[in-house]
């Protein structure tokens, strides 16, 4: 049976209990009454044309308002056809509630107790959920939910969470407390280094201050809100004053327009050489991703790696002062991409190995390096691996601002707020329910997010420090990849266009 | 029958070796017997990793065991969430680190779906090249480890030799020796290394000739026969509805293959023969072990007959987003089903991934088989179930 | 000759000598049997074995002795301590008592008793004891159930063995050791043929050698110890010296019995059946103590080659399971060894 048929088959049996069918990508899915679920996983299993025979695998997903959903996928080992059950568990966020089907499916046994882990989901009839099936068992909270946060992204943002082009071109414009100007001219090169590194200190000084004021407010306050509030009020650090300490941390980054925030940890951007907006420098700063990474055979690349990654350290400006002129690391490249031992080995390629599919005797052409084949090289070459380094280096920025911004109108205090954590606040506000309500129910669920309502009335009164007192730090808010998306949409529409795939795959290396 | 159970601290001796053992005396008037209460694992050499069975033995005989699982959960899910897509991969491969190109290629495969991507036809049949090696790769752990449990204490060495030339193969083309990381959204990290495929080709006579000998060595052994035939016998139904797969499932006499049934890559251009047992003990899924080797040394020659020249990678936006929607792909991993659940809300990091992992869900059986087998059969049955912790956990 | 070549005027001088003697040996040959099978291993698994300490790895056990003595000794809170501390001792000093009585050349041995067989074999099972001591003060449960494994298996293969061994001293005539393999030089096989027992008593062998490896808990033979289920039964909570010591009495045990073993089937001391041993002077050295040489030379050859089919089991063979092992030893071995005796005895009386 096609997905479409099996979809008429699943309403002609179950009837109104079917919500909902769908198939995309020809896999089908049927959303069922939560109730009506043991019924349908009893139909998939034994009705002869169905047959559904292998369990597959059952999985919570976190539906936003309407709470979380399990999805249940069983195949036919007979009929070979797939189908999702899907059924959304009732009680919401709060209590979402399903009927377990370990009855029918002796595999959904584990599978309900991890969908219970990781989303709080509820089975009646299942044996016993308890002890928790893979996290420890005082674990608090329910980690696949959005509303819980990975505490190194409350440490540390994730970088990743914008491409580098993406956060050249929306920070430029609204970052508030941009601290360094741009980057500096290279003679300058140290000078400025010692400058970011008084800033960063200083924002380091105010933190402290803010950490300190928050102490006392806390203190101050603890007769008022109780335990909560003081917990509540000492916590969240990132404080006014720490907002301005992390954005002065990262304003250094942001160098306006220039490509050179690819490596995006604060202050080190500075040690690299400047000229902003020259694509040449961009390409420069890439490079080494780019030589690993594009498509050409390895075979040409043994010296040409080597070549390329001891100039990296220098294009890379991590902490390295950029001594070497940036701009000499393409033509390099190019040099060796075109030098004899290349050559050869890439025609040696094509006669000794049939898998010589995409050779690098290309690369001649782009050997007057002209902009365009630098920014492509870097832009275009790079994205397999230019994954990995933000990711590695760093954890994203949103996260720890949507954190900072909670559900509290962060956008009121726009003077104090640097601008990732401004921008995440807006859409956070505007975004429909998760953040206030997710606090709500996360104190209900897992008792950890209880500061979450009680700070009000801290509020008012307090500056800077108290400030804080109003953003609870586990008040798990809005899903944090939310508020990204009103500043991706706008990042998109900056990016570059897409460039022009090469049919056969080569010259991608230059 | 009475049960009486004893208070912990009332065991065997007051005040001697044993006390505090929880004890459990039952019958009244015949036999007393007491179970005993062992742990098995979280370290010991029988789980290889961080697997504990709880198990009650009467005697040597198990009453009831309880595989406790979660002692590597690192949370994979979770940290999908929170990188792109390209990050993915490095991170997929690394919960099943016997199989990590085969995973790697499930999350690349669920994104170019998504994307409604065309692959390069080399990139493709180069995946197909590589996910046998690391079957391969995979197998010949568990080859060397089972015969191990057992006592068998060469076939291992024997086996990491043959590793040892596999790894070096593929580390020439990814740059890993385990984590190779070399799939990539939309094609491959680089093409082969100049030479790969007429090694390959070498290689897999070698292994070939190798295999045949393990085969001498452990499947002729009648005392390996004699631990492991009609021991851990799993009936197909069962398995099914544990949703049991990959080589466990093959013994039980299920053909059930994804490369076969919904070839993805180029599969569906090679002949994949899918060996399968008769009785679903331990020694059928075994000899599955070996004849699958055999198995995918025979795709991988057909690669090397068909591999056609051309580009590996794809060109792609800067930014990788799936559209908004969900996929499920699954991949036939070297230890039964792998299947990647990706829903996404059009942003470049998924909205949630779910790891379908082969191990867990044949772990999930553990409880049922291993139930009035005794304590050294655990051992068998344990070592034939084949998973890697990390798979099982996440 | 039937007296020892330190049967000297002076009888304490005399026991001192043998008492040092033994222990050397004892200290000696364990090293040399583990060598072997450090070295024979590896090669049989593709490797090289200890290769750094000293000339190919010579010195790695030494070295791992000293490396034993550093250890930390821990005892387990809830163990015996007593018995903990004393189970290595008691299955250590069988092994070299009964070096007391097995001829190792020609006037080689500490004591010729009348009982020599019946002595060895009673003292061997005594380290048994030391295994269940360990066992069950451990307070461990894989120490226990390695412990009740060992002690079953020591019940089900003693019986063979002795059998075994019953059925020589039947052919001998004597329960001597030294007698024994004097008896064997002078056998011949329907009055011609010079033989040793190993021949006529094939099964024999066979059984009383399957035993011993049983008895040792040597592979395929281990579930007492099995790694891979209790993580080596009775030794799990030993460290450091006593942890040496298991080992020791281990590597000891395969050196007694294969000494046994070459004693009882393989001719003792004698290089071929029917042909003495060369007993002239040379240069300073009487007849006498070249003969003992030469003999203890073929002796410890014959015992090297014993150990090495041990090794060679272990390389080859899994572990049996504990109830297969005993189905082998009550329906199998304990008959055929009965049967083996009955045969003899027939032909004894018989001839």
């Amino acid at each position: 049976m096609t997905p479409e048929d099996l979809a008429e088959y699943f309403r002609d049996k179950l009837g109104a209990r079917v919500t909902d069918t769908k198939v995309a990508h020809g896999q089908l899915t049927v959303t069922v009454d939560p109730e009506a679920l043991p019924t349908a996983a009893r139909l998939c299993k034994e009705d002869p044309a169905l047959r559904f025979d292998f369990f597959d695998w059952m999985s919570g997903v976190d539906e936003r308002d309407a709470g979380f959903g399990v999805v249940t996928h069983l195949y036919s080992v007979e009929h070979r056809h797939h189908v999702n059950l899907r059924a959304v568990a009732p009680g919401g966020r709060d209590q979402p509630r399903l009927p377990s089907i370990t009855g029918v499916y002796r595999g959904a046994n584990w599978h309900e107790r991890e969908a219970y882990d990781m989303f709080g989901v509820e089975f009646d009839g299942h044996p016993g959920l308890l002890p928790r099936i893979l996290t420890v068992e005082n674990f608090e909270g329910f980690p696949l939910r959005k509303e819980f946060h990975l505490s190194t992204r409350d440490a540390k943002p994730w970088p990743g969470a914008k491409e580098p082009e993406e956060r050249t071109s929306a920070e430029a414009g609204q970052s508030v407390t941009t601290i360094d100007t741009p980057a500096p001219v290279s003679a300058e090169d140290k000078a400025a280094a010692a400058k970011a590194k008084a800033e960063r200190a200083k924002a380091k000084a105010a933190a402290m201050r803010a950490k300190k004021a928050g102490e006392r407010a806390a203190a101050e306050l603890q007769p008022a809100g109780g335990d909560h509030g003081a917990r509540a009020a000492a916590e969240p650090q990132p404080a006014g004053g720490d907002d301005q300490a992390s954005a002065a941390a990262e304003g250094a980054a942001p160098a306006p327009a220039s490509d050179t925030a690819t490596m995006d940890a604060g202050g080190e951007g500075l040690d690299k050489p400047p000229a902003p907006s020259d694509p040449d420098l961009a390409g420069a700063g890439e490079m080494p991703e780019a030589a690993s990474a594009t498509d050409a055979p390895l075979q040409a690349d043994e010296g040409e790696a080597e070549e390329t990654r001891s100039a990296s350290p220098a294009a890379a400006g991590e902490d390295v002062p950029a001594g070497t002129p940036a701009p000499d690391e393409p033509m390099g490249a190019a040099e060796i991409a075109d030098s004899d031992i290349a050559k050869d080995a890439a025609a040696g390629a094509v006669q000794g190995d049939v898998a010589a599919g995409a050779t690098g005797d290309q690369a001649g052409e782009d050997e007057p390096v002209d902009d365009l084949a630098a920014e492509t090289a870097s832009g275009i070459g790079a994205p397999p691996s230019a994954s990995g380094t933000p990711g590695v280096e760093a954890e994203g920025r949103h996260g720890g601002a949507t954190e900072q911004s909670g559900d509290r109108p962060a956008a009121e205090t726009p003077g104090m707020n640097a601008d990732p954590q401004g921008r995440a606040a807006r859409p956070a506000d505007q975004t429909p329910a998760p953040g206030a309500d997710d606090g709500a129910s996360a104190t209900r669920d897992s008792g950890q997010a209880v500061s979450a309502t009680m700070p009000d009335p801290a509020a008012p009164d307090t500056t800077p420090g108290g400030d804080a007192s109003d953003r609870p730090v586990e008040s798990y808010p809005s899903p944090d990849a939310e508020p990204l998306r009103a500043q991706e949409l706008q990042a998109d529409d900056a990016d570059p266009p897409v460039e022009p795939t090469t049919p056969s795959g080569e010259g991608e290396r230059s | 029958m009475t049960d009486t159970l004893l208070r912990p601290g009332s065991g065997m001796l007051p005040g001697g070796p044993g006390e505090g053992m929880l004890v459990e005396v039952r019958g009244e008037g015949e036999l007393r017997t007491q179970d005993m209460n062992l742990n098995i694992g979280p370290q010991h050499p029988a789980t290889h990793g961080v697997l504990r069975v709880v198990i009650d033995l009467d005697g040597e005989k198990i009453v009831r065991a309880t595989p406790v699982i979660g002692y590597m959960h690192r949370g994979f899910e979770k940290l999908a969430e929170a990188r792109d897509y390209r990050q993915i991969i490095a991170l997929v491969n690394r919960h099943d680190w016997l199989s990590a190109f085969c995973n790697e290629l499930g999350v690349a495969l669920a994104v170019e779906r998504m994307m409604e991507l065309e692959v390069p036809d080399r990139a493709e049949w180069i995946r197909v090249l590589m996910a046998e090696w690391n079957r391969v790769l995979n197998h010949l752990m568990f080859v060397g480890s089972f015969g191990l449990e057992l006592g068998a204490i060469t076939p291992v060495f024997f086996a990491f030799r043959e590793r040892e030339d596999i790894q070096g193969l593929m580390e020439s083309a990814t740059g890993g020796r385990l984590h190779f990381t070399y799939t990539r959204v939309g094609g491959l990290k680089e093409d082969l290394p100049r030479g790969f495929l007429a090694a390959s080709a070498k290689m897999t006579r070698n292994v070939r000739v190798r295999n045949s000998e393990y085969r001498d060595l452990l499947e002729g052994n009648e005392i390996f026969k004699a631990r492991t035939r009609k021991v851990g016998i799993l009936p197909p139904d069962v398995a099914l509805d544990y949703g049991v797969s990959g080589p466990t499932l093959h013994a039980t006499g299920i053909a059930e293959d994804a490369r076969v049934t919904e070839p993805y890559c180029r599969y569906d251009k090679v002949n994949v023969h899918v060996p399968v047992g008769a009785t679903g003990d331990s020694y059928d899924r075994f000899q599955i072990l070996l004849a699958r080797i055999d198995a995918s040394l025979d795709i991988i020659d057909q690669v090397l007959d068909n591999i056609p020249p051309g580009p590996v990678n794809v060109k792609l936006p800067k930014i990788v987003k799936a559209p908004e929607g969900e996929i499920y792909v699954r991949t036939e991993n070297p230890l039964g089903q792998g299947g990647y659940y990706l829903v996404s809300d059009g942003k470049k990091n998924p909205w949630r991934l779910k790891m379908r992992t082969p191990s867990f869900n044949n772990i999930s059986a553990m409880s049922y088989l291993l139930k009035d087998q005794l304590l050294s059969d655990m051992i068998a049955i344990l070592g034939s179930v084949f998973f890697v912790v990390g798979d099982v956990d996440r | 000759m039937t007296e020892s070549l330190l049967a000297l005027d002076n009888v304490w001088l005399a026991l001192l000598l043998k008492v040092a003697a033994i222990v050397g040996f004892f200290l000696v040959a364990p090293l040399v049997i583990g060598y072997i099978e450090h070295k024979g291993l590896a090669h049989m698994q593709a490797r090289l074995g200890p290769m750094e300490a000293a000339f190919h790895g010579i010195g790695q056990l030494p070295a791992d002795g000293i490396k034993f003595i550093q250890k930390e000794d821990i005892i387990p809170a809830n163990a015996d301590k007593w018995v903990f501390s004393l189970a290595p001792g008691v299955a250590l000093v069988p092994a070299m008592v009964i070096l007391a009585v097995i001829p190792l050349g020609p006037g080689l041995w500490a004591e010729d008793l009348d009982t020599g067989v019946f002595f060895a074999l009673a003292v061997s099972s005594v380290s048994v004891i030391g295994i269940l001591m360990a066992a069950w003060s451990s307070a461990s449960k894989y120490s226990l159930m390695g412990g009740i494994r060992a002690a079953a298996q020591l019940i089900a293969y003693e019986l063979p063995l002795v059998l075994g061994a019953a059925a020589v001293v039947l052919q001998a005539g004597t329960m001597s050791l030294v007698g024994i393999v004097e008896a064997q030089n002078d056998f011949r096989i329907l009055g011609v043929v010079p033989m040793w027992f190993v021949l006529p008593q094939a099964l024999g062998f066979l059984l009383f050698f399957v035993a011993s490896l049983a008895e040792l808990s040597r592979p395929p033979f281990d579930m007492p110890i099995a790694d891979s289920e209790l993580i080596f039964g009775h030794m799990t909570e030993y460290t450091g010296l006593r942890y040496a010591f298991f080992m020791l009495a281990e590597y000891a045990g395969i050196v007694v019995l294969s000494a046994l073993a070459v004693v009882l089937f393989l001719g003792g001391w004698y290089p071929l059946p029917g042909v003495g041993l060369p007993s002239f002077d040379v240069l300073f050295l009487p007849g006498e103590v070249v003969a003992a040489l030469a003999g203890f030379a073929v002796t410890m050859g014959k015992i090297v080659a014993l150990a090495f089919v041990m090794i060679w089991f272990r390389a080859t063979f899994p572990r049996l399971r504990e109830d297969q092992l005993q189905r082998i030893s009550w329906l199998a071995f304990i008959p055929l060894a009965i049967l083996n005796i009955v045969v003899v005895a027939v032909f004894k009386v018989v001839a």
